[in-house]
């Protein structure tokens, strides 16, 4: 996978730094401007594929930079900022910026909203990921093997998902809860125990048992 | 201004008039003119007396009447002085400018407290925007070092941030025309945004949420709009009973307008309380069963929604259930 670039000009250290290690962490290459008085040069030089900018910066705001950044180049640029006035954003998007996120951002959403920008699509294109010969259809929501096949709901095929994508590890519960809740399946653990148990009887209706590990006070495992 | 008041305020000048005559009369009465001649001339007297006090009369009371209808044509009725036409007797000249001094002293007071509260505002305001820095910084911080202690300490920012959503928005309610973009808005978009906003907190309070009949679009502001669902859903969590919260969002379309429906399985408000829920200040026997109610909530959404043009209000079963409704009308010439 080719990574994407991304140029992050914000001021406060610790944020700029935060930021970078989490999008480093979510497979970008992360690049940050410390002098902002060479910015306009160092954008020319390294034309990165996006571009996060604060809207409060020392010296030039970050609207007239989005303004000068766009005479020369068409690279998506996110706006983050502090100010949430219908101005401001009117502003940002009028000025040339692509997108427009508050602070304190939302973490899943920033990280949706720099996909989108990137037009990347969905995580992977394979339709069908296969472990210990189970074969999961993404697409059409089913588990298969030996030739039987059975249908997921969608609460049901987003933890599938989530455990065929963490083989071999143990998946807490908390980091199952959370990842439904990233993708618009808002559970409680409870649910997901009721979840999880439907999916063994399904499994065992498959003929298949013990796929699904429970690991006592840590998680789930396959 | 009526004509017995008028004479009440002049009685003295009546008195005097009315003494003065009879101490004449009895003073003619000695020096030898009959009792005819002095009726005739009391008649006279009386005459010129009534006539020319009620000339006055009908001119002060023409005065007033126009002084009146001026005041109740002004929008802002401290402008009298400027609409009104120049005084023209001395008194009045003085009433009048006692009325200037007074007004302009006033206004004075009142733009120097609404210059105070303009600032006071715009200081609350940047003071937000300084405090979600940090606030962005510990959130970043505990996404890229997850643990059990972190995810705590995300519910706790996340809880911060709620409040200090609340002051701003409590700041800037005054000024809502000034701030919004009417644009058309998905419902699930802007309920799924509330619900990633929160989602530490609604995760740890173990509830759930469903969502799958949210379907309609609606055109409002979606800053505000997120900022009424997002109160109503912490009331949900707030005011839950002991079974695990639930709480049902959808949306219908009630053709002539959309209605979202947010229903949790909580302890429901008692009938008698249903219509005084959103009573700035109303806390409420729930509120006082140790709730840390501040009845503020629920009053900024009805405001906001009053100034947004969506209907809401609230339908309770006590110890069952809370729903709260809110009606976005359809317009047709927004669908060009």
């Amino acid at each position: 996978m080719n990574p994407y670039k991304i140029v992050i000009i914000e001021d406060e250290e610790l944020i700029r730094e935060e930021l970078k290690t989490l999008l480093v962490n979510a497979g970008y290459t992360v690049d940050c401007i410390i002098n902002f008085e060479e910015t306009i040069n160092y954008i020319k030089l390294t034309s990165p594929d996006l571009i996060l900018l604060d809207v409060n910066l020392p010296g030039q705001d970050g609207y007239r930079l989005c303004s000068t950044i766009r005479t020369f180049s068409t690279t998506p640029i996110l706006f983050i900022t502090g100010r949430n006035t219908t101005m401001d954003e009117l502003q940002a998007l009028t000025l040339g910026g692509d997108d427009y996120i508050t602070k304190p951002y939302n973490i899943p959403i920033l990280l949706a909203r720099i996909n989108l920008l990137l037009r990347r699509g969905m995580a992977e294109q394979t339709s069908t990921i296969e472990y210990k010969r189970i074969q999961l259809n993404v697409i059409a929501g089913t588990l298969a093997t030996n030739g039987k096949e059975i249908e997921l709901t969608k609460t049901e095929l987003k933890i599938m998902y989530y455990l065929f994508k963490h083989t071999g590890a143990i998946v807490s519960r908390i980091d199952l809860v959370e990842y439904l809740w990233d993708n618009e399946i808002h559970i409680d653990d409870n649910t997901l125990s009721v979840n999880i148990m439907r999916i063994r009887e399904k499994l065992q209706a498959l003929g298949v048992v013990d796929f699904i590990q429970t690991k006592r006070g840590m998680g789930y495992k396959i | 201004m009526k004509f017995s008041d008028y004479m009440k305020d002049n009685q003295i000048t009546l008195l005097i008039c009315f003494s003065g005559s009879l101490f004449f009369s009895i003073l003619l009465f000695f020096w030898g003119i009959s009792l005819s001649e002095i009726i005739l001339l009391w008649i006279c007297f009386a005459i010129i007396v009534s006539f020319t006090m009620f000339g006055y009369f009908r001119k002060q009371q023409k005065r007033i009447q126009y002084l009146l209808e001026a005041l109740d044509s002004l929008d802002k009725k401290y402008l009298i002085t400027e609409i009104a036409d120049k005084p023209e007797t001395e008194i009045e000249k003085i009433y009048f400018r006692l009325l200037k001094t007074a007004l302009k002293s006033m206004t004075d007071e009142v733009s120097e407290v609404r210059r105070l509260n303009v600032e006071y505002k715009d200081f609350i305001e940047q003071w937000i925007h300084e405090i979600k820095v940090p606030i962005t910084g510990i959130q970043l911080l505990c996404e890229n070092n997850k643990t059990e202690i972190m995810r705590k300490i995300i519910t706790q920012t996340e809880l911060i941030e709620q409040d200090i959503e609340r002051v701003l928005f409590y700041a800037r309610l005054g000024s809502v025309e000034k701030d919004y973009l009417i644009k058309e808005i998905s419902l699930k978009r802007c309920v799924m945004e509330v619900l990633s906003q929160n989602k530490q907190f609604l995760i740890q309070s173990r509830v759930c949420v469903h969502t799958d009949s949210i379907s309609d679009s609606v055109f409002s502001d979606s800053k505000w709009l997120c900022f009424i669902i997002n109160q109503i859903i912490l009331n949900s969590i707030k005011y839950c009973s002991d079974k695990p919260p639930v709480i049902e969002i959808k949306s219908q379309d009630m053709k002539d307008y959309v209605t979202l429906f947010i229903t949790d399985n909580g302890i429901g408000i008692k009938p008698s309380e249903v219509n005084r829920v959103f009573d700035k200040g109303f806390v409420g026997s729930n509120g006082r069963m140790g709730r840390k109610s501040t009845g503020i909530g629920l009053y900024l959404c009805d405001q906001l929604c009053l100034k947004l043009g969506i209907g809401i209000n609230i339908e309770s079963k006590f110890g069952c259930y809370t729903t709260v409704l809110l009606h976005f009308p359809k317009s047709n010439h927004l669908n060009i």
